[in-house]
């Protein structure tokens, strides 16, 4: 807090008159020049690469300040990482007298992002990754960031939004919170995204465009497809994956982020049925992201391969992949989720096994904000409750899957677990119940028509609900025509 | 803190209240002022001089609207930062009008910062 010595705030109105009646007529002292304040920082950053520790006075402030200039006006070739962490340090380590408006996290924030810069443009993976977390952490401190980034980017004026995103680190933060909600909330991330993708291609040459940019873009188009999948858009989603791979294309190093689309691709194929499509390629798609050091993204690599070892009927080979991606670094709560969820599947011969996975996914999940991994976790505990006669707590649990994926508005997904519900409801012998589920889901289901194949089983189903007369192997069979997508 | 010396109101309205002191006006000016002048300077590529006065006139705004209940260290950053974007904008389209006009436009009346700068709403 900005106080006096009574710890009241200096930040009143009365205050602040006192100041303006104090200085009217005056010109208020305002310290170093521009020009003085660069050819200090000069020599500063010659003296800091001697190893030398630079004195502390009133002027440093301007001297930082116009440091971190010079690094964000060199090319990004030329930045060296060893130049920007000693700065990094330097500042970090700094005590500074009231620094009420969060100066030192403000430079941190610009530095760390020239740093970012420069690994996006020479390669570096983990440096790439540590920079941006620091970019991102120090970016946070800023309130007036902090309460921009909570806003939905689609509900935001155009001067606001002009305000904040011709700011590099914002944009960043933006796509870094893309990155994560895509897998949360894909239909609130799909139109915030395509928000975001047409303001930064709009304005792209206005702002001066380069390597920084084309990233944007490409990770926007990417954050897109994957919601756009996850909502079982599948041709929607590979056209997204095309627009991402044209402009990660036009990057200095493009390797890295064409190979993590390749990766994105394969997740496709896995989703509407072609698991071995999927074991065809990730052999190679491994050896391009080991070859980048790409070790979160060989994290995902090694799921999708056990996913598909899963849905092709291989689950010894799946279960031992899940069990070593259970304990392994690289892994975000939300892979974990998904990796306990399917482990949890695998061993549902076994309730207990089963049970205790999902109890621990429940924890994880509880870490994160994805709705998406609650609902598939309900919907999981639904079917164990199911498997073991409990009837009415397999209804419990699959009533809550459906509300939350229709929170995230995943209205297919919702109509799926209805199916399932429908088939519990049946199983109790509450078959209006039941007619009631399959009718809402129906129009859903025949609406979106996500897999080709399930067309002649949709047409069965709508005819039994037309007669009010629901048949258990209809709805079997539609359930298992869904459950890989799923 | 100032080339001038200050001058404190110490008559008119509020003239039961003693102002702040000496002291707790170079606090102000080290810690709410000079960081103010510093983030237009370097975020907005102002000058120290031009940053200087889009300080003083977000003071004038805060005079009548800032909320000390509410938060008024980022309330006064956005008014700061408001000021120095519609300034910028202004002058790059006064150096268009220039570019475009030739030397008229540069001796047009309205030149100073004051008459150019947008009010604070």
């Amino acid at each position: 807090m900005i106080a006096d010595a009574k710890g009241e705030t200096l930040l009143r109105s009365i205050t602040i008159k006192d100041w303006v009646d104090a200085t009217a007529g005056t010109k208020v002292k305002v310290g170093l020049t521009t020009e003085s304040a660069r050819e200090r920082a000069f020599r500063l950053s010659v003296e800091m690469l001697d190893g030398k520790r630079p004195d502390l006075n009133d002027d440093l402030p301007d001297v930082l300040h116009a440091l971190v200039s010079l690094v964000e006006e060199s090319s990004p070739s030329s930045v060296t990482g060893g130049a920007v962490e000693k700065y990094y340090s330097f500042i970090e380590g700094l005590s500074w007298v009231s620094d009420g408006f969060g100066e030192a996290a403000t430079l941190k924030t610009r530095l760390a992002y020239q740093a970012w810069k420069s690994c996006l443009r020479n390669w570096d993976y983990s440096a790439l990754k540590r920079w941006e977390r620091l970019c991102l952490a120090s970016l946070r401190c800023d309130q007036v960031i902090k309460e921009f980034l909570a806003l939905p980017i689609d509900t935001v004026s155009d001067q606001i939004r002009r305000r904040f995103l011709l700011d590099r680190p914002t944009l960043l933060a933006l796509c870094a919170r893309l990155a994560v909600t895509r897998n949360r909330v894909p239909s609130a991330t799909v139109t915030e995204a395509k928000e975001l993708y047409g303001w930064i291609a709009s304005h792209f040459e206005m702002i001066g465009g380069g390597d920084d940019l084309l990233y944007f873009l490409g990770e926007v188009a990417v954050s897109i497809a994957v919601s756009t999948r996850h909502l079982g858009h599948f041709a929607a989603a590979d056209s997204w994956l095309v627009t991402a791979e044209h402009h990660f294309g036009k990057l200095s190093v493009a390797e890295p982020w064409l190979a993590r689309v390749a990766l994105c691709r394969l997740v496709g194929f896995y989703d509407v049925h072609q698991g071995h499509v999927v074991l065809n390629a990730i052999d190679s798609i491994d050896v391009r992201l080991e070859r980048v050091g790409m070790v979160e993204e060989l994290c995902l690599a090694k799921h999708l391969r056990a996913g598909a070892l899963k849905a092709t009927g291989r689950t010894d080979e799946a279960l031992r992949l899940f069990e070593e991606l259970r304990g392994a670094a690289h892994v975000s709560p939300d892979l974990r989720c998904q990796i306990l969820l399917n482990i949890a599947e695998i061993q549902s011969f076994d309730l207990d096994v089963a049970e205790r996975a999902v109890r621990e996914a429940f924890e994880v999940v509880q870490t994160t904000d994805s709705a998406m991994s609650r609902a598939s976790l309900f919907c999981l505990a639904a079917e164990i409750s199911r498997d073991r006669g409990d009837l009415t707590e397999a209804a419990k649990h699959f009533r809550a899957s459906v509300e939350t994926y229709q929170y995230a508005e995943m209205s297919v997904l919702a109509a799926y677990v209805r199916v399932l519900l429908a088939d519990a409801l049946l199983l109790a012998g509450r078959d209006r119940d039941a007619i009631a589920e399959v009718a809402a889901a129906l129009p859903v289901l025949e609406r979106e028509r996500v897999l080709p194949d399930i067309a002649h089983a949709l047409a069965l189903l709508r005819k039994c609900v037309d007669q009010k007369r629901l048949e258990p192997p209809v709805l079997a069979r539609l359930r298992q025509q869904l459950r890989p997508w799923q | 803190v100032s080339e001038g010396a200050p001058r404190v109101n110490r008559g008119g309205e509020g003239a039961d209240r003693i102002p702040m002191s000496d002291h707790e006006l170079s606090l102000f000016y080290r810690s709410v002022f000079l960081p103010l002048v510093r983030r237009a300077t370097w975020k907005h590529h102002l000058s120290k001089e031009d940053a200087r006065d889009i300080v003083q006139d977000a003071f004038l705004v805060a005079i009548q609207r800032i909320d000390a209940t509410g938060n008024p260290k980022a309330w006064l950053i956005q008014v700061v930062d408001h000021l120095a974007i519609n300034y910028q904008r202004k002058r790059i389209r006064r150096s268009l009008l220039t570019a475009k006009w030739g030397q008229r436009c540069e001796t047009a009346p309205s030149e100073s910062l004051r008459d150019i700068r947008e009010s604070p709403e």
